[in-house]
């Protein structure tokens, strides 16, 4: 018994379960919400009612969205035959915030783990297929993470779409990152860098 | 008191925002579940994040003998060779991570097998060479059973105990492998109503009998067989398997669609 109330100690049973969020944590923030007004309370309530009552998936690309297809997917000025893939929601907005990538995106949810078990029937693998089949799509560019798992994934879609006609599948580049030093960096980004190393001049 | 010696990751998971609990397959200690606090911050002491089958010197410290915990610390993590292969060959790419599950399905937490570690450092080190794939790790397939003392009799039928050898049968008839009996029927022998086996031919045989080089068809033979045994040994599907398959069936295509077969692959065909 932790001498909380029943409603209270609800709030820190479930603001526990967020990642990052340990027990102590989870106890600041409701007694933060129980002293804050009202409004604000209510404010975040409302934002993570809408969060999980209009926020859903795009039906073409997957990326996070209200509308459906999402802005991105339906804005006319993008490229539609180049398609990034990439691994999650927040990657996409990663790309996106570089504002240089100007085709569509689709997002796979997820990384093949074959040791974890999870497989490409769990992964939206299956719909980038069809859409690069129906939507005439020139070019895939697979922007999934440079871990194994992320390399895999990348892997066995290049292997799905081998022989396609008039498909080109591009890899993102990778090795070492701008700023950084030869010094600090690992083997892998040493052995990506060269290569994947590039004429000059 | 700290540990320092080559390991490699087999496994890892997000603890949280920015530390992995990993995996480690240790030469002199066996398997180590390890908290990598830290790992995946930008500027972490570990020069970048650890990733799945990567090798390096790790320095940790295991939990203390009265501890509740059974999770040590990873201190520092140089990572000292790199297979770039596993991330542009899918079929490498399944044959390591198979040969990864293979490791931590058949060994324990902190007891070490120092042959099946080296087999395994072997394995990513002739997967970089262009070895050819499927028949470097049917060699480490053989090696590990051998090592953990996992390797089925495959002279004596498991039914009635009579010789199975290529002199006792003529060598066109093949034999039967039963997994719930980890051994083989003779030829005289019928598995039970329902019983799992699988086929195999003499060559697989010979191949635990004599020790030989394994060859061409021979290891995809052997790794499928590997595969189904391990599977009963274990109790349960490996992971990977399907994911191996269909590496190989992807090399299949493309080893199909090239006019010119020059690939390393075709050694294993």
């Amino acid at each position: 018994m932790s001498g909380y109330t029943q409603t209270m100690e609800r709030l820190i049973a479930e603001l526990g379960r967020l990642p990052g969020i340990g027990a102590r944590s989870a106890e600041r923030i409701a007694f933060h919400l129980l002293k804050a007004k009202t409004d604000d309370a209510m404010r975040l309530a409302d934002a993570i009612r809408d969060l999980k009552t209009r926020t859903r998936h795009c039906s073409r690309c997957y990326n996070l969205t209200e509308a459906d297809p999402c802005p991105i997917c339906s804005d006319p000025a993008r490229d539609a035959r180049t398609i990034c893939v990439v691994e999650q929601p927040k990657d996409l907005m990663n790309i996106e915030s570089t504002g240089t990538f100007r085709g569509v995106y689709h997002v796979l949810m997820g990384h093949l783990a074959p040791l974890e078990g999870v497989e490409p029937a769990d992964l939206t693998i299956d719909p980038l297929l069809r859409r690069v089949e129906s939507e005439g799509v020139r070019e895939v560019i697979l922007g999934t993470n440079p871990t194994i798992e992320g390399d895999g994934t990348a892997l066995l879609i290049a292997s799905l779409l081998a022989g396609r006609e008039g498909v080109q599948v591009t890899r993102l580049a990778r090795g070492l990152p701008s700023g950084s030093q030869l010094e600090y960096a690992n083997k892998s980004m040493l052995a990506d860098a060269i290569s994947g190393r590039q004429k000059m001049g | 008191m700290p540990i320092s010696e080559l390991a490699i990751c087999l496994r890892r998971s997000d603890y949280s925002e920015t530390s992995l609990v990993v995996r480690m397959m240790t030469r002199e200690h066996g398997q180590a579940s390890l908290m990598a606090k830290g790992v995946k911050r930008p500027k972490s002491r570990f020069g970048g994040s650890i990733d799945l089958l990567s090798v390096g010197q790790a320095v940790y410290s295991l939990p203390r003998e009265n501890s509740v915990s059974t999770m040590g610390l990873l201190m520092s993590w140089d990572q000292t060779e790199a297979y770039p292969c596993l991330r542009t060959d899918l079929l490498r790419h399944a044959v390591a991570l198979t040969a990864a599950e293979l490791l931590a399905r058949l060994t324990e937490e902190l007891d070490p097998h120092p042959a099946s570690f080296d087999a395994m450092i072997r394995l990513l080190r002739e997967l970089q060479g262009g070895e050819p794939p499927v028949r470097r790790l049917a060699e480490f397939g053989r090696a590990l059973l051998t090592d953990i003392g996992l390797t089925p009799d495959f002279q004596t039928c498991a039914h009635c105990g009579q010789p199975t050898g290529p002199g006792e049968f003529p060598a066109a008839r093949g034999l039967l492998f039963a997994g719930p009996r980890s051994g083989v029927l003779c030829p005289r022998c019928q598995p039970g109503p329902g019983e799992s086996t699988v086929a195999i031919s003499r060559n697989l045989q010979q191949f635990f009998i004599e020790n030989t080089q394994i060859t061409g068809r021979l290891a995809l033979e052997f790794v499928r067989w590997l595969v189904y045994y391990v599977q009963h040994q274990i109790g349960r599907e490996l992971n990977s398997a399907a994911t191996l398959e269909r590496a190989i069936a992807a090399a299949l295509i493309a080893h199909a669609r090239s006019a010119q077969p020059t690939d390393s692959h075709d050694n294993d065909k």
